[in-house]
């Protein structure tokens, strides 16, 4: 990718503001201030550190190429995350504001099911935070290595290191903070793109008629159980994942809790539609020989005078580094607190978070390296996730009647379906999601018997 | 109205005037979570 000096200027620029605004944030008074903010933060910043934290580069660059070679087809699946995101603030994301002594969903596990849940959910939130986190890495290493012509290993490494030295100084207030100002650039960077693609379009008429024909051909191309895979990928996958849950314990009232996850969830239904959108422009204007996942970076190259394509490329370094700093914070926290003994005394918790958070880093970013793809990784993720935690977490913040083994009984019956699934057979990830869940409840069932009546009923 | 043309004008301001307003809500957020009374409690310092 050709830069100018401008471009190169832009881009220098937000790396060294980012180094300076680590070292101003790099007093924290605590572990409960690196963990959870004290539990202070309001319900717009909620809803934008949310934002930032799911916009990756699956939900701009992802959705805007599956816009470019099939319309607004997949906005069917979208949004269902979207809903995902605003029943979680309606019903889950008070139950857990709720829990005030609780700092992580291994914390919540213990309280409804007993010790060994803790642990369990611990290694599982640790595991797919640094699973998501490398694979976040390489997908913004591939960017910055194209646009600066660097090394993958070195566009990595900044990628994840700078990420990494501000969630270390300043814990979760300054990756909220962070998040806060790159979601704002990442708004006007992306608007201005779609804005000025606009202004090129030459007949409005053939662009709905693409629109509408794409779409059209999309639909009569996939079937509905892809269709309904995809949804309902989207609707678990990322359910309640550690920094999302962590948002909802951060927050300064369940009101706040639930009115951030509700903004959130109707932000990103306009979200997918905008960038939908700005595939389907890219398809008009760049034709239909280019490859999908680069349609939104060749159609900025195309549209975006210097400067300004820096600050796009800022932008798409920033969904990047929101996302994978708030992973490491939430699995440094896990290791914590989940792992650790929680009466070590609160200064050597926060040592030990620190530590874990460059450990975890370092973790991301060599994995990042070995990552096969991106859409496979992600996936694996999100089959391990769904049916792992999710049954048991949802059945405890709800409030209904919990049996010590039933929790860790559907956490070990999820893990062991789900990780046969992908490892042992060549089913899809959602057919994977549903068979992990099979295999949770299997497992709780036996959890549930195998409990003693007379201690737990 | 024209789809494309109502989304690809009305969404990309209506995200713009959000970005201000994140701009600002986080400026907000930023001046009293990293205040000096703010850090004093409890503090432990830069002991990174």
């Amino acid at each position: 990718m050709n830069l100018t000096y401008l471009d190169l200027a832009v881009i220098i620029t937000y790396f060294a503001v980012l180094a300076i605004f680590a070292l101003f944030v790099r007093r924290t008074s605590g572990f409960d201030d690196f963990s959870l903010a004290h539990r202070s933060v309001p319900a717009a910043m909620v809803f934008a550190s949310l934002c930032g934290a799911y916009l990756g580069p699956g939900y701009s660059l992802g959705v805007a190429g599956k816009a470019y070679a099939s319309g607004f087809l997949m906005n069917l699946a979208w949004i269902f995350f979207s809903l995902q995101t605003v029943l979680v603030g309606i019903w889950l994301a008070p139950r857990l504001r709720r829990y005030s002594g609780v700092y992580t969903l291994g914390g919540v596990m213990q309280a409804a099911y007993g010790g060994m849940a803790q642990p369990l959910t611990g290694i599982v939130s640790i595991g797919l935070c640094i699973g998501f986190a490398s694979v976040l890495g390489r997908a913004g290493g591939v960017v910055l290595a194209g646009a600066l012509h660097l090394r993958l290993g070195t566009a990595i490494a900044a990628i994840t290191g700078i990420g990494v030295l501000y969630a270390l100084t300043g814990g979760l207030k300054s990756v909220i903070a962070t998040e806060g100002f790159q979601f704002a650039i990442v708004l006007s960077s992306f608007s201005i793109l779609v804005l000025r693609a606009a202004h090129r379009i030459p007949s409005w008429t053939e662009a709905n008629a693409t629109a509408s024909q794409l779409t059209l051909n999309g639909w009569n191309a996939t079937t509905c159980p892809q269709l309904g895979g995809m949804a309902l990928l989207f609707l678990l996958g990322e359910t309640l994942i550690p920094p999302y849950a962590n948002r909802a314990l951060a927050s300064k009232s369940e009101k706040s809790s639930s009115q951030g996850f509700i903004f959130a969830g109707i932000f990103s239904l306009f979200w997918f539609i905008m960038i939908s959108a700005a595939g389907v422009m890219a398809r008009i204007l760049l034709g239909p020989h280019i490859d999908p996942d680069s349609a939104l970076i060749q159609l900025a190259r195309t549209v975006l005078p210097s400067g300004l394509l820096g600050l796009f490329l800022v932008a798409l370094a920033a969904i990047v580094m929101s996302t994978q700093e708030s992973l490491l914070n939430a699995a440094s926290v896990c290791l914590t607190r989940d792992l650790l003994p929680t009466s070590m005394p609160d200064r050597l918790q926060l040592r030990f978070a620190r530590g874990a958070t460059l450990a975890f880093g370092a973790v991301a970013a060599w994995l990042a390296l070995r990552s096969p793809s991106i859409i496979d990784g992600l996936l694996i993720c999100y089959s391990i996730w769904a049916p792992t935690i999710l049954p048991a977490l949802i059945w405890a913040l709800l409030g209904l009647p919990a049996r010590r083994w039933a929790g860790v009984g559907s956490i070990v019956g999820g893990a062991i379906v789900s990780t046969a699934g992908f490892t042992l057979t060549s089913h899809s990830a959602s057919i994977n999601v549903l068979y992990g869940i099979l295999g949770s409840f299997m497992g709780a069932v036996i959890g549930y018997l195998a409990t003693p009546r007379r201690r737990y009923s | 109205m024209n789809f494309m043309k109502l989304i690809t004008c009305v969404l990309p301001v209506l995200c713009l005037l959000l970005s201000a307003f994140v701009v600002g809500v986080t400026t907000i957020y930023v001046r009293t979570a990293f205040s000096p009374s703010e850090n004093s409690k409890k503090e432990l310092g830069p002991n990174v």
